[in-house]
C-alpha cells in the first residue's frame, strides 16, 4: 500500500510542476538552514576530540577580587525640647555606592595553594589564554599562539595526537623544555607534509629565545574555543619568573576542573563557590572579598557570547533566544507550506470523495496525505542535505566563521533525518486533517471527474 | 465598498487568517533583522576618527614588577633606535586600552554636577601625530605637560556635546576620578573628534585622553607609523629591533588595517548569514504568497465571470483583489507593529530607538510591496477573464 502511496505522490508531484517548484524550494532551502546549524552546534557543543569528556567539566575562566564601598547615611529625628528644634541620630543606612574590582585569570599561586583536592573533582588543570608571537623564517612570518599548561591538560582535553606524546606533571616538574605543537605549526615551521609527522618528533624550535624540543603533534581542533586552538602548548614551568612567582591572586592562568562523572558537575561548582568565602585574601586593605562563577561546558559557551553576570543565566538567556527564534524560522516555511497546500489539495477532493464512497476511513485518507507531504519533505530534504554540504565546504574554504571549521558526521544526518521528518509531519497535518474530513457527498459534488 | 471586501475577507476567514499569520511573522522576522542590521550600519558609518594604513602596534608587555628606572631607560632607547629606522614614520607609546585590543579601561561619577561614564586612554606626546587624530579645539599633549599642575587630558567630542553642551571646555578643569587616581581635577587641553577604537561596529562611547609620557610604566603597546612603499623585510628587522631592546621575544606586531578588518567580519559575518537567511525566508513567502493568490482566484473564475457581466470593468476586478490581499496584509503589518512597538517602549535591547523606527518603517515597506508584486499577475489573470467563457463552463 506504501508503495502505491509512493508512485501517487510521485504522479502528483509531476502533475503542476510550478507548485511542486515552490513547495521543494521553500523546503530544501529550510532544511538547508537547520543543517548547517545542526553542523554548526555538533561542532562546537557536540564533544568531538578534544572535548570528549565536555559533560565532565567545570571552567573558572577568571576570578574577581574587590572591595565593596558603602555610603553612610544618618537617619535624623527632630524633637521639641524647651520649645527649641533638636535633632538627633537615630540609627543609619547602609547603601553599597560602589566597587573596587579587579577581575582576570588567577596567578599559579592561587590556584596552587587554594585550588588543590577540591571535592568531587578527578583532576585540575590551568592554562593560560593564547598569546601570540611572530616568529621569522627564511624572512617569512609567522604568527604562532602560545598557550602555557600542565600535565592535566592533555587528561582532560582528550587531544588527537598525529606523532608522539604529551607531555606529563613530571616534566612539568623538572622544567621540561619541551612542546607540543598543532598540525599546522609543525608544517609551517618544518615544512613537514601530512602524514610525516613523526619527523618532527625530537626536533628543536625556538620561541622566545628558548630552544624546546617537540615530543608531540595534535590534530586540528574545529571548534572556536581560543586557548584549545593554540600552535604550541609548553609546559608553564618554562613561563618568565614574574609569571611564575607572582604573590597576588590575579595572574594570567584560567582552570578547568573533570569532575568524577558528568552528575556531579553540580556538586563540584556548590564546592568551588564554597571555597570562595574562606580563602584569605593576601592585601585585604585593598580587596578584602573573592568571587567567581564555575560555569559548566555549555553554560561557558553561552556565557562567553551573552556575558551577562552569572553564567546559568546567560545559559538560560541564550537556550530561551535559540528556541524563540528557531521557532520563529520554523515557523514561516511551516505555514507557508500549509497555506499551499491547504490550496491545493481542494483540486484532488473528487479523488477524496471516490475512496471514501469505496469505504477508505478518514484515517485512511489522512494516513495517505500525510504520508505524501513526507515524500516531498524528503524530495526537499535529500536536495537541501547537497546545498547543506556544498554551503558548508565553501564556508570552511573561506574561513567565513574565523577558523571554526563545520563537519558533516553520521550524528548531523540523523538530526537532519529527524527534522524532515518533523517538518513532513507538521506542514501535511493540517490540510490532510482538513481533507479527511470532507464529506463524500461534497466531495464528489464539486468537482467534474 | 471598503466594508464590502471586509465582509469578503471575513467570509473566507479561515484561509485569510493563515496569510494573515504569514505576513504577521514575515513581518517580525524581518523587523528583528532590519533593527538589527540597521543599528550596526548606522554605527559602521560614522567615522572611525583615526588611521589604520601603515599604522603597526606591538605590545611589549612589561610586567608592573619590573624596576621603573629599567624600563624607562629602555623606553627612551627603543624609541631613539625606531625613529632612526628609515621606515619609521613616528613612534608613540599607550596603554593597553588601544584600537581592536578589546580593553577597555573606564571611569566616571558625578561630582562635577553631572553624571558621566567614560573610557580612558593613556597616549604620550606623539600619539596624535601616528594615530591621525583629528582634533577640533586646542592641542595635543607636548612633553613640557609632565610637570603641568593638573593632568592634562583630551576629550571626545561626544563627551564634550553630553557633559559640556554649550559651553567653553579649553583649560577648564574638572574631577575625572572619584579615588584622585589623576589627582584632584583634571585640565581640559582639547577636543579631539572620533575615537571609535573598539572597531568600526561598536558604537563610540565617551572618551577622555590622558597624558602619560613615553617613559612610563603603563604605556606598554608601541605605535608605530610606517612610511608608504616599505620593503617586506621591514616587519622582520622591526621585530628584531624591538625583540634586542626589549630582551624578550614573545610580542606580536599587530597591523592595525588587518585588525580593523578582521575586527569587522566578527560582524559581518553574522550580519550577512541573517540577511540571506531572511532573503530566502522572504523569496520563499513570495513564491508561496504568489502560488495561493493564483490558485485561489482561478478558483473565483465564476465569481469574476458574474460580476463582469453584471457590468465591473476589468480594472474594477483587478483593484477588488489587490485591495482584498492589501487588506489582509495591512492587518498583519498593523499587529505586527503593535508586537514591535515593544521594543522601544520596554527598552528590551541597548540600541537606540531611531533604529527601531526604521526598522518598522523598511519592513512594511518591503512586505508592502512584496504583496503587491505577488498580488498583480494574477489579479490581471482575473481581470482577463472572458465572462462569457467562464460563466458557459459552469
Amino acid at each position: 500500500m506504501l508503495k502505491n502511496y509512493f508512485t501517487l505522490a510521485i504522479k502528483v508531484l509531476g502533475r503542476r510542476k510550478f507548485f511542486t517548484f515552490i513547495s521543494l524550494f521553500g523546503i530544501s532551502f529550510t532544511l538547508m538552514i537547520l543543517m548547517l546549524i545542526t553542523a554548526f552546534f555538533q561542532t562546537e557543543l557536540g564533544g568531538d576530540a578534544p572535548l570528549g569528556k565536555k559533560d565532565q567539566l567545570v571552567y573558572l575562566d577568571y576570578i574577581e577580587t574587590f572591595k565593596q564601598y558603602q555610603d553612610t547615611i544618618p537617619k535624623v529625628d527632630s524633637t521639641m525640647m524647651d520649645g527649641v528644634m533638636q535633632y538627633d541620630t537615630t540609627g543609619f543606612k547602609y547603601e553599597d555606592s560602589g566597587r573596587s574590582i579587579s577581575r582576570g585569570p588567577g596567578s599559579i599561586k592561587f590556584w596552587t595553594t587554594h585550588m588543590e583536592d577540591v571535592p568531587f573533582v578527578k583532576f585540575r588543570t590551568i592554562y593560560t589564554d593564547y598569546q601570540s608571537f611572530d616568529i621569522f623564517i627564511n624572512s617569512n612570518k609567522l604568527t604562532f599562539s602560545s598557550t602555557f599548561t600542565d600535565g592535566n591538560f592533555f587528561d582532560i582535553y582528550n587531544f588527537k595526537f598525529l606523532a608522539g606524546k604529551p607531555f606529563g606533571n613530571q616534566q612539568l616538574e623538572n622544567q621540561a623544555q619541551v612542546v607540543v605543537l598543532s598540525q599546522e605549526a609543525c608544517k609551517k615551521y618544518f615544512g613537514i607534509n601530512e602524514g610525516t609527522f613523526d619527523e618532527a618528533i625530537g626536533k628543536e624550535i625556538t620561541l622566545d629565545r628558548k630552544n624546546y624540543t617537540v615530543i608531540g603533534v595534535i590534530d586540528r581542533v574545529n571548534n572556536s574555543f581560543g586557548f584549545l586552538k593554540s600552535d604550541v602548548f609548553i609546559p608553564y614551568t618554562n613561563a618568565a619568573p614574574e609569571v611564575l612567582n607572582r604573590e597576588r591572586f590575579n595572574g594570567s592562568f584560567s582552570a578547568t576542573f573533570l569532575a568524577e562523572n558528568a552528575s556531579k558537575t553540580n556538586n563540584v561548582k556548590e564546592e568551588l563557590v564554597k571555597r570562595s568565602k574562606v580563602i584569605p585574601l593576601p592585601n585585604p586593605e585593598q580587596h578584602d572579598q573573592l568571587e567567581y562563577f564555575p560555569a559548566t561546558y555549555t553554560e561557558r559557551y553561552a556565557w562567553t557570547m551573552l556575558r551577562m553576570d552569572e553564567p546559568e543565566k546567560s545559559y538560560k538567556y541564550a537556550l530561551g533566544a535559540l528556541i524563540f527564534l528557531l521557532t520563529l524560522f520554523f515557523m514561516l516555511p511551516t505555514l507557508n507550506l500549509i497555506n499551499l497546500n491547504i490550496s491545493r489539495i481542494m483540486e484532488r477532493s473528487s479523488e477524496i470523495g471516490v475512496r471514501k464512497a469505496f469505504g477508505a476511513h478518514s484515517g485512511n485518507i489522512l494516513f495517505q496525505f500525510v504520508f505524501e507531504n513526507i515524500v516531498l519533505t524528503f524530495i526537499g530534504g535529500v536536495i537541501g542535505f547537497i546545498l547543506a554540504y556544498l554551503l558548508l565546504n565553501t564556508i570552511n574554504g573561506s574561513n567565513f566563521l574565523n577558523g571554526t571549521i563545520l563537519s558533516f558526521n553520521y550524528k548531523v544526518f540523523i538530526y537532519s533525518f529527524l527534522i524532515c521528518l518533523g517538518f513532513g509531519i507538521l506542514s501535511g497535518f493540517l490540510p490532510a486533517w482538513k481533507m479527511s474530513r470532507v464529506h463524500i457527498v461534497n466531495a464528489i459534488k464539486n468537482n467534474q471527474l | 465598498m471598503i466594508k464590502h471586501i471586509f465582509t469578503l475577507i471575513w467570509n473566507k476567514k479561515q484561509k485569510n487568517f493563515l496569510l494573515f499569520l504569514e505576513i504577521f511573522f514575515s513581518f517580525m522576522i524581518l523587523f528583528a533583522v532590519f533593527a538589527f542590521i540597521i543599528s550596526n550600519l548606522r554605527v559602521y558609518y560614522s567615522p572611525l576618527g583615526f588611521d589604520t594604513k601603515n599604522v603597526w602596534a606591538a605590545n611589549l608587555r612589561i610586567s608592573s614588577s619590573s624596576d621603573s628606572t629599567e624600563v624607562a631607560e629602555m623606553k627612551t632607547l627603543l624609541l631613539r633606535e625606531l625613529n632612526a629606522m628609515p621606515e619609521v614614520e613616528s613612534v608613540s607609546f599607550s596603554a593597553n586600552a588601544y584600537p581592536f585590543s578589546g580593553n577597555t579601561w573606564s571611569t566616571g561619577n558625578d561630582k562635577n554636577g553631572f553624571d558621566f561614564q567614560t573610557c580612558i586612554f593613556f597616549n604620550d606626546e606623539h600619539y596624535s601625530k601616528t594615530a591621525g587624530l583629528n582634533i577640533i579645539e586646542g592641542r595635543w599633549f607636548k612633553e613640557a605637560d609632565n610637570t603641568a599642575k593638573y593632568t592634562p587630558v583630551l576629550i571626545t567630542k561626544k563627551f564634550r556635546e553630553q557633559c559640556f553642551a554649550g559651553k567653553p571646555v579649553l583649560d577648564s578643569l574638572f574631577i575625572l576620578d572619584d579615588d584622585e587616581a589623576f589627582g584632584e581635577f583634571v585640565k581640559i587641553i582639547g577636543v579631539v573628534d572620533h575615537y571609535k577604537y573598539h572597531g568600526e561596529f561598536a558604537e563610540e562611547q565617551l572618551g577622555t585622553f590622558v597624558f602619560a609620557p613615553s617613559t612610563s610604566m603603563d604605556t606598554n603597546v608601541a605605535h608605530i607609523r610606517m612610511k608608504a612603499n616599505i620593503q617586506p623585510d621591514a616587519e622582520e628587522k622591526l621585530n628584531k629591533l624591538i625583540a634586542s631592546t626589549t630582551k624578550r621575544a614573545d610580542f606580536s606586531i599587530r597591523k592595525l588595517e588587518q585588525r580593523r578588518i578582521q575586527k569587522s567580519q566578527s560582524t559581518w559575518t553574522p550580519m550577512i548569514a541573517l540577511m540571506s537567511i531572511s532573503g530566502f525566508l522572504i523569496i520563499n513567502v513570495a513564491l508561496g504568497l504568489f502560488g495561493v493568490l493564483w490558485y485561489n482566484i482561478s478558483k473565483r473564475r465564476s465569481e469574476i465571470g458574474l460580476r463582469r457581466t453584471l457590468g465591473a470593468t476589468s480594472s474594477d476586478i483587478s483593484f477588488q483583489f489587490i485591495t482584498e490581499i492589501i487588506m489582509v496584509t495591512l492587518i498583519g503589518i498593523f499587529v505586527g507593529l503593535f508586537f514591535a512597538a515593544q521594543f522601544p517602549i520596554m527598552k528590551l535591547f541597548d540600541i537606540e530607538n531611531i533604529n527601531y523606527y526604521y526598522a518598522m518603517l523598511s519592513s512594511a515597506g518591503v512586505i508592502l510591496i512584496l504583496v503587491l508584486i505577488c498580488a498583480f499577475y494574477p489579479s490581471r489573470q482575473a481581470a482577463m477573464i472572458n465572462p462569457a467563457m467562464v460563466l458557459h463552463e459552469d
